[in-house]
Order: structure tokens, then sequence, then C-alpha cells
């Protein structure tokens, strides 16, 4: 096989080589979907009003006719109602955001799944684990701008987890929230929403695609019949332009297209915040599940030590999360610790199976996770079981202890024996 | 070599099929936006849109050059060899500095650290502050006093300080008791008429509005995250993550029938603090 003389370029994109497997993707498509949530929003910013002061309505919302509205949620109301594309432009931002935070998570995955963390890459490991976090603090406070009958408990929700946390919770909670009151928080969120936590976001994002370029992209190993081992990558420098363009093509294209046919994120029929106002089927966006499972689901706590109160919302919404964050943080030095290989191969990207005890770690990460999620939605299990919401909180907690490490363990069993048939 | 076309860009843009479909793209672009000034539904600027992204997207891989040639090599390296992609690149790939890093991470824990003493230092209140004082009547969203008669069985649901309507912390529900009189842990002098009961709305769990009142076994129910409460008896837990009763409103009625506070809530309303 001849090499084919690269173009010239900038030296480190000739330099650098991407592999040809369709996971390698996810983070290219988040950067894309990155890209259309900064411009869609920046138009969203034109027509949205960061402000609760009550507003008489006068758009064409027959629902509304007269009434007396929060001024966010009037205007979000107006941009699907009123503005031209409107409608469509609220569902493409909503839709790219799940695409955004999906492909960020599967991304992760990956990483972790294919070992792609070791050796110099881990410091971008830490920097793509902040991306991530910034990425579901952008989904929290965008969602709560729109000012529905959900804001109200979602802000105070957040508010009380923060001030949960022992010592400085209640001056934290309100240096973020700005106090209790439902009403103070949006202005605070708006700029978190639309400057603070975006630009840090692009700044981070710099650094990561800037420390891939600089550590070299890990590359995939190949089994061939004779011959042994091969390697196989994609020089980038070549037909780059090409490829950016149709996967930014593609992704556009399934974002509008999902924003057609699903109405994402429509509220004109759910009704502003109002004060003592509380629906029966109010959720977060779905990736913010685990947490809200989380305090849903363990129990009532209320124990004093050391002058600090520990309660349901700091091990749920506090413990949990810096728990299964931190996990997933140490685990690449934990594993440097018993698995040493060269740095040569640090540089593959590793097949799961050979790593049974990393793919018994993200089995157990996957499942907690899952099974949190479904805690949050307990009430809709109920109902679609027929059982009572306080059994299938009790099954959920039950299998929450028993469920990931019998998984883990069977994980660890099925990819040692795969490994053992198909050795590297 | 597969997926390699012959001929520069340029050649491969003269040929029917991107010509075509470049047209089509451009129409339909210019669809897409002549509707949005001519308000058509959502509908159809969606699919204009994203007819016009797949045939953009067509026309790029009609133009795309020799692109889908991968490198391939035998894996010939030994343990301890140079990292694979600086052998494939002859790469000039220099560690980070590990004193950036390390100074960096340094300074950061100074600065949480700073930050957290400043945020201890700057003093701590009291908690939420309610409107509820004594002599302070009940009344309903729309502002009307309420009489202790007029309570129907199950309740108002959502009641409000006088003049003080909408103010989220202050959020009362208001009771009467559908399958027994309250009795103790309720504080039975705050009780009107052995049934009639007022607690905070704000959940102690997570501060969600206690949304819900089931007359059969008198509780109520936060939707949040089905937390559960004794209305007949404090309202303290019975099921779900909340810790603590929901405060219980000290209720009296004035020399006119109308339900009043008789002093504000004795314990702070809300979730416990950290």
């Amino acid at each position: 096989m001849t090499v084919q003389e690269a173009p010239a370029r900038p030296r480190w994109l000739r330099e650098l080589f991407v592999p040809t497997h369709w996971s390698f993707l996810l983070g290219p498509v988040a950067v894309v979907s990155f890209v259309v949530l900064l411009l869609t929003g920046v138009v969203l910013t034109f027509f949205y009003q960061p402000s609760t002061e009550l507003v008489e309505y006068d758009g064409s919302a027959a629902l509304y006719a007269g009434r007396d509205l929060p001024a966010a949620f009037a205007s979000v109301v107006a941009i699907e109602e009123d503005v031209p594309g409107g409608l469509l432009l609220r569902r493409v931002h909503r839709a790219a955001s799940y695409l955004f935070v999906a492909a960020l998570l599967l991304h992760a995955l990956r990483v972790l799944l294919a070992g792609a963390f070791r050796g110099r890459r881990f410091v971008n490991y830490l920097v793509g684990l902040v991306l991530l976090a910034l990425a579901l603090a952008l989904g929290w406070t965008g969602q709560n701008l729109v000012y529905d009958v959900v804001t109200g408990s979602s802000v105070r929700i957040g508010y009380t987890i923060a001030g949960s946390i022992p010592y400085v919770g209640t001056e934290l909670a309100d240096l973020v929230f700005a106090g209790p009151d439902v009403d103070d928080v949006v202005a605070r969120l708006f700029w978190l929403h639309v400057l603070l936590l975006p630009v840090a976001f692009m700044l981070g994002l710099a650094a990561h695609l800037w420390l891939v370029v600089r550590h070299r992209h890990t590359v995939l190993p190949r089994r061939r019949d004779t011959g042994g081992r091969w390697l196989v990558a994609v020089p980038t420098g070549v037909g780059l332009r090409s490829r950016a363009a149709l996967l930014t093509a593609l992704v556009c294209a399934l974002v509008v297209l999902a924003a057609t046919l699903v109405p994402f994120g429509d509220v004109t029929h759910i009704g502003p915040f109002l004060p003592g106002v509380a629906g029966n089927d109010m959720y977060p966006d779905w990736y913010l599940f685990p947490m809200e499972g989380a305090i849903l689901l363990l129990p009532a706590v209320d124990v004093t030590v050391l002058g600090a109160t520990i309660t349901n919302p700091l091990l749920g919404g506090v413990l949990l999360p810096v728990l299964l964050g931190g996990a997933a943080l140490l685990y690449p030095l934990l594993e440097g610790l018993f698995r040493r290989r060269s740095p040569a191969e640090q540089d593959l990207s590793e097949h799961p199976f050979h790593a049974p005890v990393r793919v018994a770690f993200v089995t157990l990460l996957v499942t907690v996770t899952v099974l949190l999620s479904l805690g949050a939605a307990s009430d809709v299990l109920a109902q679609v079981i027929g059982a009572p919401v306080a059994t299938v909180i009790r099954v959920l907690r039950g299998s929450l202890v028993v469920a990931p490490p019998v998984l883990a363990v069977l994980a660890f069993w099925y990819a040692r024996r795969r490994s053992r048939q198909q050795p590297a | 070599m597969t997926g390699v076309r012959p001929g520069s860009a340029g050649d491969r843009l003269r040929r029917p099929v991107p010509v075509g479909v470049g047209a089509v793209a451009a129409a339909l672009l210019v669809a897409f936006v002549a509707g949005v000034f001519l308000g058509w539904p959502t509908a159809a600027l969606g699919l204009a849109l994203t007819g016009a992204l797949l045939a953009v997207a067509v026309v790029v891989g009609q133009l795309r050059g020799p692109v889908a040639q991968e490198l391939v090599w035998p894996d010939e390296r030994h343990p301890g060899d140079a990292p694979v992609a600086t052998a494939a690149a002859a790469a000039v790939a220099t560690p980070v500095r590990r004193r950036w890093v390390l100074g960096g991470l340094g300074g950061l824990g100074i600065g949480a650290l700073a930050g957290v003493g400043l945020l201890a230092w700057s003093g701590r209140d009291g908690g939420p502050v309610t409107a509820w004082r004594r002599g302070v009547h009940l009344v309903t969203a729309e502002g009307q006093r309420i009489r202790a008669t007029d309570v129907p069985v199950g309740g108002f649901g959502t009641v409000w300080p006088e003049g003080s309507v909408r103010a989220d912390l202050s959020a009362v529900v208001l009771v009467r008791l559908a399958t027994q009189e309250a009795e103790p842990p309720t504080v039975l002098d705050w009780v009107v008429g052995d049934r009639i009961v007022a607690y905070s709305k704000i959940c102690t769990h997570a501060g969600c509005p206690v949304g819900l009142y089931q007359e059969d076994t008198d509780s109520l129910f936060c939707p949040c995250h089905q937390a559960t409460f004794d209305a007949a008896r404090g309202a303290v837990p019975t099921f779900g993550p909340a810790s603590r009763p929901l405060p219980q409103l000290p209720l009296g009625v004035d020399d006119d029938g109308f339900l009043v506070a008789t002093d504000g809530f004795a314990t702070p309303i809300g979730p416990v603090r950290g």
C-alpha cells in the first residue's frame, strides 16, 4: 500500500491521522451541533426578554389573549407564534441541544471504552469531562429561561441542591441564583446561558482540540489474516474541507428534519410559571434525569454532623453526581497503576473486550445512570406498569443496590471470555 | 483504492448530477427564505430547509476528492517504541509542560479556597422570610377572604397572605380534613373547627409546590419527587425523600368568621439548608 503524498498544508494538520470508524465522528457531530446552537441561540436572543415582569399579552395566541404573562414567557410565546420561522428556530435550537449532549455522552463513552484516556491524553480527558459538565449546565440554564410551569420547580430544586452544601451552600446558592425567589433567577440564568457558559465552553473546546492535535489521535489496530497486525488511519489533511462540509450539511439536515417532525420544547400549551402552581407531569430535559432520579430515589435523611446538616438533596444532588464524576475522573489513574502499557500501545484505540475491568467499570457507571434516570420517571413507569408509585420506587431502590455490581460482574466475565477467544 | 474519482474538483462540478442537485439546493433555499417572509407553516419551512441541506450534502459528496483512502501500515513496533502516530508522521509532539499543569491546578486550588472562605465569611441569614404575621387574613388567588364555614372538604388548594397574593414563598395549602379530625403532632390550637388546617406549600425536600391532596388518606403529595405528608398528623412525611414535616400555619377565626393567621410560621419554611 502506497501512501499518497499529502498536499502542502499546515504541518500539524498533515500529521494528524484519524482512524476510519463511525464512532470517531461523535466528537465532530457534537462540535457541529454546538455551532448550530450558537447560531440559532444568537438569533433567539434578538426576540427573548430575560424579565419576569408581568406584561399584558397582545400576540396572536388565543389562549393568552388579554392575560398578564411574565415577559420572558410572553416573549417565548411570541417567538413561537408571531416571529416568522420562530417555531422552527426554537425547535432546531432544542433538537440541536439534545443531539449535542447525546453526542458528547457517547463520545465520552467511546473514549472510556477504547482507552483513549491513557498516557499523555489523560489531561485532555479531564478537559473533556469539564466540557461535559459545562454542556449540562448550558442545558439546564437554557431550559429554565423559558419560564414555563416547569421552571419554577426546576429552579427551586437547583437552589435547594446548591443550598444543601454544608457551611457555604446558602451563600453559594444566593451567588448563583440571586436568592430563593424564582422571579430573581431568570436574569441571572440568562447571562450564564448566553455569555459565561458558552464562552467557557468555547475556550475549553479550543483547548480540547488543540490537545488532540498536539497529542495525536489514537489509531485503530486492524487484524489481518496474514502478516500480523496492521494499523489504519486517514490523513486528516486530505479532503478535510469537503468532509467537514459533508458532516455539517448532514447533521444540520438531521436536526432540521427532527425539528420539523417533532415539536421539541413547544411551550405555548404548557403555560407560564405562576407561584403556587404545579403540574403533575413536570420533567427536566432527559439528560438531567439522573440527578432528578437521585434525589427522588434516595431515602429521606436528616443527620447533623459537626454543624452540617446532611439531607437527601445533598446526598442525591451533590454527593452522588460528584461520586460518579469522580469515578470517571479517577478511573484512568487507577487503571494506569494496575495495567501498564508502553507509550506505543497507548496510542492504539483498544477493543473494549481486551480490558474486562474497564468494561465492568463502564457497565457499573451506565447501569447506575440508567436506573437513576428511570427513577425520575417513576410515576410514568407506575402508570405504564399499573403498579403504585411507591412500589416502583422501592423496586428501583433495590435495583440500584443490586443491579450495578451484578451486571458489572457479568460484563467482566463476558468481556474476558471474548478476549480469550480473540486475543489482541 | 476505492472512492477515488478522476479529475479535478472543477471537472467534477461540470458533470450533470452536481449541477442538477445544486440547482435543487438553491431553489429549496430560496423557497425557505421566501417562506420565512411569507409566513409559511413550520412543516413547509422545515422540509424545504431539510431538502436544501440534503441537496448540499449530495453536491459536496459528488465534489469530494480522493478522501476515502486509508493509510495502512504494518505494526512493526516493539514495546518501548515511539508512539505510533509519531512514527507514522514524524511528529514533533512535545509533552505539555508538567510544571504549567501543576501550577495551573495549584492556582485553581488557591482560588477555590479563597472563594469558599469569602462565601463562608459573607455571613448567613435565617432562611426565607414569609409575609405571614399575626392578624394577616388568608385570601384566595383572587384576593377574597375565606370564611371558615366555606372551606369545602379537601380544601381550597393554594391560599395567600392578604396583600401578598402570589408571593411565591408565602404560599399555603388550606385543607379541611376528609377522613378524621386533626390529631398530634398537629398543634391543635392552630386548627379551626377540628378539621381545618393550613401548611406551608413549599416542600421541605427540594422546594417544589406541594400540589396534590388525596382525600381518601388525607395526605399531601409533592409531584416533583413523590414526597407524601400526612395532613391529619402535622404533615409529617410518610413516604419519599422529605425528612421534615411541612410547617403548620397558626390558624384562627376573626370576629367576622374569616380565617386569619394568629402568628407567623414557628419553624423555617422550605428545604433544610446545609
